[in-house]
């Protein structure tokens, strides 16, 4: 049974149409990355998953529960992280996990034990009796993601959770969504940090203008694009000979003389690198720097998206 | 022509280049729907009123075409009155919001940061507010044409009428510049810009409800100066006028104001375009000072302050610091969101609610014993004590049902309670524990104010009615205050900001309350075709104090017809009440976009209502824990 399922989804804001018919379907465990630029669609989709978004056409699913006919049991499978921090000021951090703890309806025997768990989980225990208001973003982000756990949900929503978060608490952020999907947890995350998702998702799904665009593992994803490679290279007896040969071999596109290297740029699966680095090895030079670049996630997402919104 | 074409295009341009502001305040307001509505129900209260008026004198007048003629001073008078009522409601509606929007939206300090100057900024925001009022005032024209060619109005009289409304735009659009600038939410300006121009417009007259005409030595003062400058008008300037310096209904168009020249009308206008000064000169000073002020709650500041003077009454000899009742620090256990709303919530708590019991309750005590104990039969206090006490509960009310939603939304907590399982209703049930504990809280001074009129009147006024005022007491303090609670949170669930429904909700009280009064005043007027005093029992403001002292001078005879009338509108308001509860608890995740699907248990079979799965759920709940134990 697929963790998360939706079918042809169609999101209206009167005559607006924020989402144009997109197709999801995430297995247990996975933990799929929903990138796109803002207005793309991302946070309407998530919102008709976290059962904000009352009226939607398509399918809807979350562990098989219909999440348009039955939203109050699909609360119980969801743990939504929305993009702000959700988080009562004027609560300390005990009384605000007790709040969420008792709107889940956990038996009041077992609480205690499962908010020192999740304080543990997001290190966040030596703040039990801080007030809200007191902690730092990062904190209040981590103690967001607490309250989710609270009641043990099969899928989680967290949208953009890493937003306006200082680098150090990003890092903790995405160590902490490392630790949940080790446990097992289905994550739908979405995200404007590419590198962060590529290194923790399983799949990513690009979307823009409300539809998605591709999806499939960051492998398929580069596959599909069928992108340039570049490699760096800087040689110790560099001659006009070597780059006339460069340009002269079968894959190769572009080769670029620069000040202190040579960007050679050639076509994915057309030859291999360590072929270029034999090839000039034969020329009989000496290498100093061989450097292939892995295009990465943005110049991915810029390849496939034009900025539009929907 | 084109010469002069010219000349007024290049005026224009030297205007908007003074105040480049004005242009984008123009173009911006140009383009919201707000504007153009605001208009056309000015419009549309405008002629309704003066046809009505017309139709009741050409009915008077029917078959006597003569008799007709010179009735337009009367016109006249109705038209300057509404103008002039039209400019006191809603131009601080349209300017309380000038730079505290600038603020909410944090782009004052880009304003800061370009080369316009504060004066530029102050004077291009008030003039993008009285531009669009002109143009409400506009509309009168033909109105006014109507009225000249019925005859009785001289050209002076129209002189004078637009000086006067002039001024007090200037008055009016000034003040609300000023408290835009000092305050730091719009909701804020406009109750402080509303409460400063009661105080100065209508407030020093309160000083001759007693009846008295020692009116104190300021006043006699004022109107010797009055009298001494020759801004009399046949009768004196007497003390009425001489309280009434700062208004501009009361400059132009009070009796002794009749038939004055046009240089008089602007010598008595001085006061007000002082006063207009000050609040541009006010507004200058503050605009960088206050501009980037923190958002403070003032009730939660009052019950601060009221917490440090009762502590340290409480450091005596006698009491030693004695605490009564304690916080309660337990953790929520089956209803988190009533935990939250009664022990969390500023004016939900027992120990602040006591506190604001005391601030009430105090001060109207004083009121009630100070006409027995001087045994005055009538005293100012007495008259004052139900409207501040009722004033007071409206407020708090409106400030805490309005936040019910809207600070769950200002905090963005709203999405994160409602992906919760819990059930709507029981949401919104949970959410009202605060507001019936605060109240069942008012009932107690609302008691003692009651209690108190209806002694006076049972033994001072014996022409009354005691029991039917007993009635409506009753029946006023047991309906109102849920209805405007229900009215806060309808609003809170529709408009996107507290600011936003706080306004909306005292703006319907108001008109509510005001409405009625009005449309009684100009259709029951001398020579009505139609008994219009009724209309004055659909505003609740006449059903709460009618009957009570306020009546002494003149009581009221009590018909059947008239104990009806009263009859319905409590029906009419208990159904309102009802109605609304109902909308509330059933449009709630309508209205917050929460998708609430069908209602069915585990097995998709069975359809339960979510009062019932609620009580289901935590019954079933308090078993297990229970049996764990």
């Amino acid at each position: 049974m697929l963790a998360v399922d939706v079918q042809d989804l169609r999101v209206r804001y009167g005559r607006f149409e924020a989402v144009k018919g997109i197709t999801l379907e995430i297995p247990a465990g996975e933990v799929f990355g929903f990138i796109g630029p803002n207005g793309a669609g991302k946070s309407s989709t998530i919102r008709v998953l976290a059962t904000l978004q009352p009226t939607f056409e398509g399918d809807a699913h979350i562990t098989g529960l219909d999440v348009r006919s039955k939203p109050h049991l699909v609360r119980e499978k969801i743990g939504y992280v929305p993009d702000f921090f959700g988080v009562y000021e004027d609560l300390t951090a005990r009384e605000y996990l007790h709040f969420f703890a008792a709107a889940y309806r956990l038996p009041i025997s077992k609480r205690k034990g499962v908010v020192d768990d999740v304080l543990q989980l997001t290190d966040l225990t030596h703040k039990i009796d801080s007030a809200v208001d007191s902690l730092s973003r990062g904190m209040k982000q981590r103690l967001s993601l607490a309250r989710v756990l609270l009641h043990d949900p099969a899928v989680l929503l967290p949208d953009e959770p890493a937003s306006g978060l200082d680098p150090r608490a990003r890092i903790e952020m995405r160590e902490l969504l490392k630790a949940l999907k080790e446990m097992g947890k289905t994550i739908l995350i979405s995200s404007h940090i590419l590198h962060e998702l590529a290194q923790l998702c399983t799949r990513i799904g690009i979307i823009e203008a409300g539809k998605m665009v591709t999806q499939g593992s960051v492998a398929e994803i580069y596959r599909e694009l069928g992108v340039l490679k570049i490699i760096h290279v800087q040689v110790a007896n560099q001659t006009p000979e070597l780059i006339a040969s460069l340009k002269g071999l079968s894959g190769i596109t572009h080769v670029e003389d620069q000040a202190d290297r040579i960007s050679i740029r050639f076509e994915e699966g057309s030859i291999e690198v360590e072929d270029i680095h034999d090839f000039i090895h034969n020329q009989g030079v000496r290498i100093r720097m061989f450097q292939p670049e892995v295009m990465d996630m943005e110049t991915a997402f810029m390849k496939l998206t034009e900025g539009q919104t929907a | 022509m084109n010469a002069l074409l010219l000349t007024g295009q290049r005026s224009i341009e030297y205007v908007t280049s003074l105040f480049p502001l004005l242009t984008r305040e123009l173009i911006e307001q140009a383009a919201r729907k707000r504007t153009f509505m605001l208009r056309v129900i000015y419009a549309a209260i405008l002629y309704s009123f003066t046809f009505i008026m017309l139709w009741e004198e050409m009915s008077r007048w029917s078959g006597q075409s003569f008799a007709f003629m010179g009735r337009g001073k009367d016109l006249f008078a109705t038209l300057a009155r509404l103008q002039f009522y039209g400019l006191y409601l809603f131009l601080p509606v349209m300017a309380c919001g000038v730079l505290t929007s600038e603020k909410e939206r944090d782009t004052l300090s880009l304003l800061m940061l370009s080369r316009l100057g504060g004066w530029s900024i102050i004077l291009g925001k008030l003039f993008s507010r009285l531009i669009p009022m002109a143009s409400f005032i506009l509309l009168s024209m033909p109105l006014v044409a109507v009225a000249y060619s019925l005859g009785g109005v001289e050209q002076g009289d129209i002189m004078n009428l637009a000086w006067g409304l002039l001024i007090t735009a200037l008055q009016v659009g000034s003040l609300a510049v000023a408290c835009s600038a000092w305050f730091r939410t719009t909701a804020s300006a406009f109750m402080g810009t509303y409460l400063i121009g009661v105080i100065l417009i209508s407030g020093p007259s309160f000083l001759t409800l007693d009846g008295s005409q020692d009116y104190g030595g300021i006043v006699l003062a004022i109107s010797r100066v009055g009298t001494k400058f020759g801004l009399s008008g046949t009768n004196g300037f007497g003390a009425d006028e001489a309280v009434s310096l700062f208004s501009g209904i009361w400059a132009c168009l009070h009796p002794s104001a009749v038939g004055l020249p046009f240089s008089i009308i602007v010598l008595r206008t001085i006061p007000m375009a002082t006063f207009a000064a000050f609040c541009l000169i006010f507004a200058r000073v503050m605009i960088w000072r206050r501009a980037f002020v923190q958002p403070s709650n003032l009730m939660l500041k009052l019950l601060r302050g009221l917490d440090g003077i009762f502590h340290r009454l409480n450091q005596n000899r006698v009491t030693r610091g004695i605490i009564i009742l304690r916080d309660n620090t337990a953790l929520p256990l089956y209803e988190p969101i009533r935990w939250r709303e009664t022990n969390k919530r500023s004016l939900g708590t027992t120990r602040y609610l006591i506190r604001l019991l005391l601030l009430l309750e105090v001060p109207l005590m004083f009121g009630m014993l100070i006409p027995l104990g001087t045994g005055s039969e009538s005293h100012f206090s007495v008259h004052a004590s139900p409207w501040v006490l009722w004033i007071a509960a409206t407020l708090v009310l409106v400030i805490q049902s309005t936040g019910l939603i809207g600070a769950e939304r200002s905090r963005q907590t709203l999405d994160v309670l409602l992906t919760t399982p819990l059930d709507s209703e029981q949401i919104v049930r949970e959410k009202f524990a605060g507001i019936w504990r605060m109240i069942r809280m008012l009932w107690i001074p609302f008691a003692t104010v009651y209690l108190f009129q209806i002694y006076w009147i049972s033994n001072v006024v014996s022409s009354h009615n005691a029991a039917f005022f007993a009635l409506r007491a009753l029946l006023a303090t047991a309906i109102y205050p849920p209805l405007i609670a229900w009215v806060g949170f309808h609003f809170s669930m529709r408009c996107r900001t507290q600011t936003q429904a706080t306004l909306a909700t005292l703006g319907l009280i108001c008109g509510i309350s005001i409405g009625p009064l009005l449309l009684a005043a100009f259709l029951g007027g001398p020579g009505s075709l139609f008994d219009a005093s009724l209309f004055h029992w659909i505003s609740p403001a006449t059903v709460i104090m009618a009957g009570g002292v306020f009546e002494y001078y003149s009581p009221m005879t009590y018909e059947e017809s008239l104990i009806a009338w009263v009859l319905v509108h409590f029906v009419f308001a208990g159904l309102t009440l009802v109605l609304l509860r109902y909308l509330g608890l059933r449009m709630f995740a309508h209205y917050v976009n929460r998708n609430d699907g069908q209602i069915v248990d585990d097995d998709g079979i069975e359809q339960m209502s979510a009062l019932r799965q609620h009580l289901q759920l935590t019954g079933r709940l308090r078993r297990n824990d229970r049996e764990e134990s």
